[in-house]
């Protein structure tokens, strides 16, 4: 298995876990500030709440903005990605400059004045950053496919006259899954750092749990117990770089 | 030298000892949340705005620890007999910063331009009481009432009434009046600069009118948003003082070269107690069973420990033991945990648990600063199949959501009661508070009787008569339960061992404060 | 002559009309998520106790009460004559409080970009040439940890541990520098520790991918060829490999300017410093409208020219795209 896969898996099993094993609604208290133990592998906090099961609830809105924003980019990306590579240039320019726009808006300013204004909330994140981020997933499509649709066998697909439909659907499609799922990860991996990042500065969403903030209590705690801010920062900091890996970032590889 | 003279001299000299023996110079910088925007402090009641702004400013009174009414701007006072009027004698000789004399015009323009027109509390709770102010030469001034008001005093001092110079603000619109900026006032420490978002700079004021006062030369009032940034300032000596210090902070600073003083009073409120409303116009939270399920079902000391760190006491009544003549000790002792009966009243009221074990779901409302109240209250409601839905809000959402459209179940709200009942509590309670005024009637309460014995203790001119009608409507509250009075919370302010005589519990912290070496 | 001149400048006249066209949409935008949030700038203005009557009063010196397209007219006429307007809260031109802020704002991030690009290019190279997997590894995993944990981390160990460097703040409340080299040493101190913390990310960024470039040079038969005519191994890396790799470098960093901003932001409030993000975020909860937009107009608006400089440079560094 290659480092991508091997890491995309522990992504998966680990969200998964966040979702079947993370409780919902309030966690119950036991006594507070407890070191890690067998009763809690990873201690209580300062209102008895088990990290643990802190940690896994936290994951679950953590999946849910990163998940939403993902497909939401995907699907705006892949509409605007497609129509500028196989439509009218017209089309294609007024696309592109559409996108260059939209991608020169700061997102993380847009989500945190959002998150001000209106109230921290998980759905509203995922919005702002689905609807800002898609530029690149469409960047990455049109190029893409422009350089397929000069290969001969899409040539062929248009001199047997197939509608551009279904020139997209048939062949375009699957030669962009893997730029596709690339695109996806960054996507990913950018809404689960913005995400923390907003409950960091407190403009989270209160009805989940957050490692960005459980990062900034745990760091104001740090003299009470170091378990509460360990854990997350580790947590946060493995799970955007399996996502990192795992969306092969280019670079990274 | 007559033997009068000697006694004045004495007394003059045994109040001017401590102040000479106090080491002199310095600067203290003192953190604050948030920048306060401008600096004047009679058109808005800001937290932030205050915490700088009260430094600048005087009121006719200053209030002690105990809330208690001294002589600031004026020197005497009397009451006439029938309570409807108030004498002021001012001070003599006190000066602008500017160098202007300070007269009666002065507090008369500042009551009748600014502060009734402005001041939120001021024009609520003062304006209605008051006919007419006089002034009686350049050092008398008569506050005329059209009913006793005994309240007025404690809403004269620097936080409720600050006195702003009537040659600056005379005939002007004080809400873009450039003074607002560049301000000029009595008090202890004069303006220097503004560097919005990072520092406001004040310096002594070489003229005040309280001999050998202030003590430090400049007072810097540093802007640090986030609270853990202002406990690692405070722990590396960049910062002196915190005006007020969240209770983990506090248990983190103990034994660190800091004191640590709890008052129950801070610049811009006082006796506050974290609250509970219930928005009685909604079928759930009106439903009384529910909020006695609730009061049973709460642990208020484990709030105390874990929430406070100890820092304050479970509220024993709905009006807070600060305000000692007025509070009913005990009125809430019935509500002492008990899941057991809390499950009984819930069935017997018809809320019974579904198949998932809930038995109802309500939205709760608060500040963003509150979260780890509402996340005990939801750990504790979640046995009693109660599930609480975290909308957190700030404070211009807030104000909108619970006061003007009344979008909630539960509003959690740190109520400061002030130093009398008129100041704080009557807006929580009386049904002429209900409408769409930030932090009145969250409730939506009505009982003509509570409303009958709060106007008649309005009116009375005796605390000891007034306290009993405080305390009967006080056992009508404990019974009906439009909020559930959870904690008395205290304020914590923290300062650096090498300073001593903060006074965090009035808006001038630093008016006596010094440094030694 | 005409036709030349417009050949060459008729691209830049029309990406500077699609600038001002971005951000005045952004404008719009910020104007339609101010005018419909909840709660208005009562209680930021009249304080947290709020005397009947005074809710109007303010909506109607404000301009709150007219109909929403009356507003954004007003309010984009405005801005399309290059006036901000005034703030609410605290009575000063919005213009005048962002040229107070901007400057920090963009000395941290041109510092952070400056100091990432740097020593990510040393880094990258250096390790371009070694086999070993680890500085790889390393980079990807420090790219994985937010600006704000190692904020956290550096506050630890040079400020609270060392005592070294300052918490927070621009200048030293007791005792601030006057002027001149005092001065310029007193914000260098309090900028260290948010400019690295803001750096780090963009830095293993930046040195993978110059890794990456440089690796896939030094096999390209030009690099052996230079080689071959008597460049040492370290020669053929700096000199021909290195220059080849950096154009994406410069591409993706101005690129990333705008996330820089939203990093700064983050950064600025962790340190207290009074840069443009904490303007925008204290102005949203207040409900200052005036602020957030003009705000929301800067900084789109630098994150706009970094975009047009970023294409610019591309144009003059690499010919291919110049003949475009």
């Amino acid at each position: 298995m290659t480092a991508r896969g091997a890491a995309a898996a522990v992504l998966v099993a680990f969200y998964g876990a966040c979702l079947v094993f993370g409780p919902a609604g309030a966690l119950p208290g036991h006594a507070a500030l407890q070191p890690p133990s067998i009763a809690h592998p990873l201690g209580t906090d300062d209102l008895g709440r088990d990290m643990l099961a802190a940690i896994l609830q936290a994951g679950r809105g953590s999946l849910l903005v990163a998940a939403v924003a993902t497909v939401l980019a995907l699907l705006l990306g892949l509409a605007a990605g497609l129509a500028a590579g196989i439509g009218p240039p017209l089309l294609d320019q007024a696309l592109m400059r559409l996108a260059e726009i939209v991608s020169s808006l700061p997102a993380l300013l847009a989500a945190v004045l959002v998150a001000a204004l209106f109230g921290g909330s998980g759905w509203h994140l995922a919005l702002v950053l689905g609807f800002t981020r898609w530029p690149m997933v469409a960047r990455i499509l049109r190029a893409e496919t422009q350089a397929l649709l000069a290969r001969e066998f899409l040539r062929a697909a248009w001199a047997l006259g197939a509608t551009p439909w279904q020139v997209a659907r048939r062949h375009l499609l699957p030669c962009l899954a893997a730029p596709l799922l690339a695109g996806a990860g960054i996507v990913f991996g950018g809404a689960v750092l913005a995400e923390a990042a907003l409950a960091f500065v407190g403009l989270g969403d209160p009805e989940a749990g957050s490692w960005g903030r459980m990062i900034a209590q745990g760091f104001a705690m740090l003299g009470l117990g170091w378990w509460l801010w360990l854990w997350p920062v580790a947590t946060l900091v493995v799970v955007s770089g399996l996502v990192a890996v795992a969306a092969g970032d280019g670079s990274a590889a | 030298m007559s033997p009068r003279r000697l006694a004045v001299l004495l007394v003059v000299a045994l109040l001017a000892a401590p102040a000479a023996a106090q080491p002199r110079g310095g600067a203290a910088v003192i953190a604050v949340a948030g920048d306060p925007g401008h600096l004047n402090p009679a058109i808005s009641t800001a937290g932030p705005l205050h915490a700088v702004a009260a430094s600048l400013f005087n009121g006719l009174v200053a209030l002690d620890e105990a809330g208690m009414p001294q002589p600031d701007l004026a020197e005497s006072w009397t009451v006439a007999p029938d309570g409807l009027s108030v004498a002021f004698r001012l001070r003599t000789g006190v000066r602008w910063h500017d160098g202007h004399l300070f007269t009666a015009e002065d507090v008369k323009v500042g009551f009748e331009h600014i502060l009734l027109r402005f001041h939120a509390r001021a024009r609520a709770g003062l304006a209605p009481a008051i006919a007419g102010i006089d002034t009686d030469g350049a050092l008398g001034v008569t506050f005329r009432l059209h009913r006793p008001h005994p309240a007025l005093l404690r809403q004269l001092d620097v936080t409720e009434a600050p006195i702003l110079p009537a040659h600056l603000f005379a005939g002007t619109d004080p809400a873009t009046n450039p003074a607002n900026l560049r301000p000029v006032g009595t008090g202890p420490f004069r303006f220097d600069s503004h560097r919005r978002d990072d520092q406001v700079v004040l310096l002594r004021n070489p003229d005040y009118f309280r001999p050998g006062l202030p003590r430090l030369d400049r007072l810097v009032f540093r802007i640090i948003p986030d609270a853990n940034t202002q406990v690692n300032a405070l722990l590396a000596n960049e910062v002196d003082m915190l005006a007020r210090v969240a209770p983990p902070d506090a248990a983190r600073l103990r034994g660190r070269g800091v004191t640590l003083t709890e008052t129950r009073a801070a610049a811009g409120g006082s006796n506050c107690v974290m609250t509970l409303g219930f928005n009685l116009d909604r079928a759930l939270p009106g439903n009384i069973a529910l909020r006695e399920a609730l009061a049973l079902g709460i642990d208020r000391q484990r709030m105390v420990d874990q929430v406070a760190f100890g820092q304050g006491r479970v509220a024993d009544a709905p009006i807070a033991s600060g305000i000692a003549w007025a509070h009913r000790a005990g009125a809430l002792a019935a509500w002492a945990p008990d899941a057991a009966e809390a499950n009984r009243r819930l069935d017997a009221a018809g809320l019974r648990r579904g198949p998932d074990g809930l038995r109802a779901s309500l939205d709760i409302l608060h500040f963003p600063a509150f979260a780890r109240w509402s996340e005990m209250l939801r750990q504790q409601l979640a046995p009693l199949g109660i599930a609480l839905r975290v909308r957190m809000l700030d404070p211009a959402a807030l104000a909108q959501a619970v006061f003007a459209r009344r979008d909630f179940d539960l509003a959690l709200i740190s109520y400061c009661n002030g130093t009398d009942p008129e100041i704080g509590v009557r807006r929580m309670v009386h049904s002429a508070a209900i409408g769409p005024v930030p932090f009145s009637n969250a409730a939506g309460y009505r009982n003509a009787e509570v409303d009958a014995l709060f106007d008649r203790a309005a009116s009375l001119p005796e605390d000891a008569a007034r306290g009993d009608a405080y305390r009967a409507a006080q056992a009508i509250l404990a019974r009906d339960l439009p909020y559930l009075w959870l904690v008395e919370t205290d304020f914590t302010a923290a300062w650096r061992d090498s300073f001593a005589d903060f006074a965090p519990w009035t808006g001038q912290v630093a008016e006596r404060a010094w440094r030694s070496r | 002559m005409m036709r030349r001149a417009w050949r060459l400048a008729g691209p830049l006249v029309l990406r500077a009309g699609f600038g001002v066209l971005a951000v005045l949409v952004a404008a719009s935008l910020a104007f339609v998520l101010a005018w419909n949030a909840p709660g208005g700038p009562v209680v930021a203005l009249a304080g947290d106790s709020v005397a009947p009557g005074q809710v109007e009063e303010i909506a109607a010196r404000h301009g709150i009460d007219r109909p929403w397209h009356q507003a954004w007219l007003a309010w984009m006429g405005r801005l399309l004559r290059g006036d901000l307007g005034m703030s609410w809260r605290e009575q000063q031109p919005v213009a005048a409080l962002i040229r107070e802020r901007l400057p920090l704002t963009l000395a941290l991030s041109v510092s952070a970009a400056a100091l990432a690009a740097l020593v990510g290019i040393v880094c990258g190279t250096v390790v371009a040439a070694r086999a070993a997997r680890w500085p790889v590894a390393l980079f990807a995993a420090l790219h994985a940890v937010p600006g704000y944990v190692v904020a956290q981390g550096l506050v630890l160990v040079f400020a609270l541990g060392l005592s070294v460097l300052p918490v927070q703040g621009i200048a030293d409340a007791r005792d601030p520098a006057a002027g001149g080299v005092a001065l310029l040493l007193e914000r260098t101190r309090h900028l260290v520790l948010p400019v690295m913390a803001l750096a780090l990310h963009q830095l293993c960024f930046v040195a993978l991918l110059v890794r990456a470039g440089v690796a896939g040079q030094l096999a390209l038969p030009y690099v052996t060829a230079a080689m071959a005519r008597g460049r040492s191994r370290r020669g053929a890396r700096w000199r021909h490999a290195l220059p080849n790799a950096l154009l994406p470098v410069a591409n993706l960093t101005a690129m990333r300017v705008g996330a820089l901003l939203g990093g700064a932001l983050v950064i600025e409030v962790a340190f207290a410093l009074p840069g443009l993000g904490r303007l925008a975020v204290t102005a949203a909860l207040a409900r200052d409208h005036p602020v957030v937009i003009g705000a929301v107009v800067v900084a789109c608006a630098i994150a706009w020219m970094a975009n047009l400089a970023a294409d610019l440079a591309a144009g003059l560094a690499d010919p291919r795209l110049r003949a475009r």
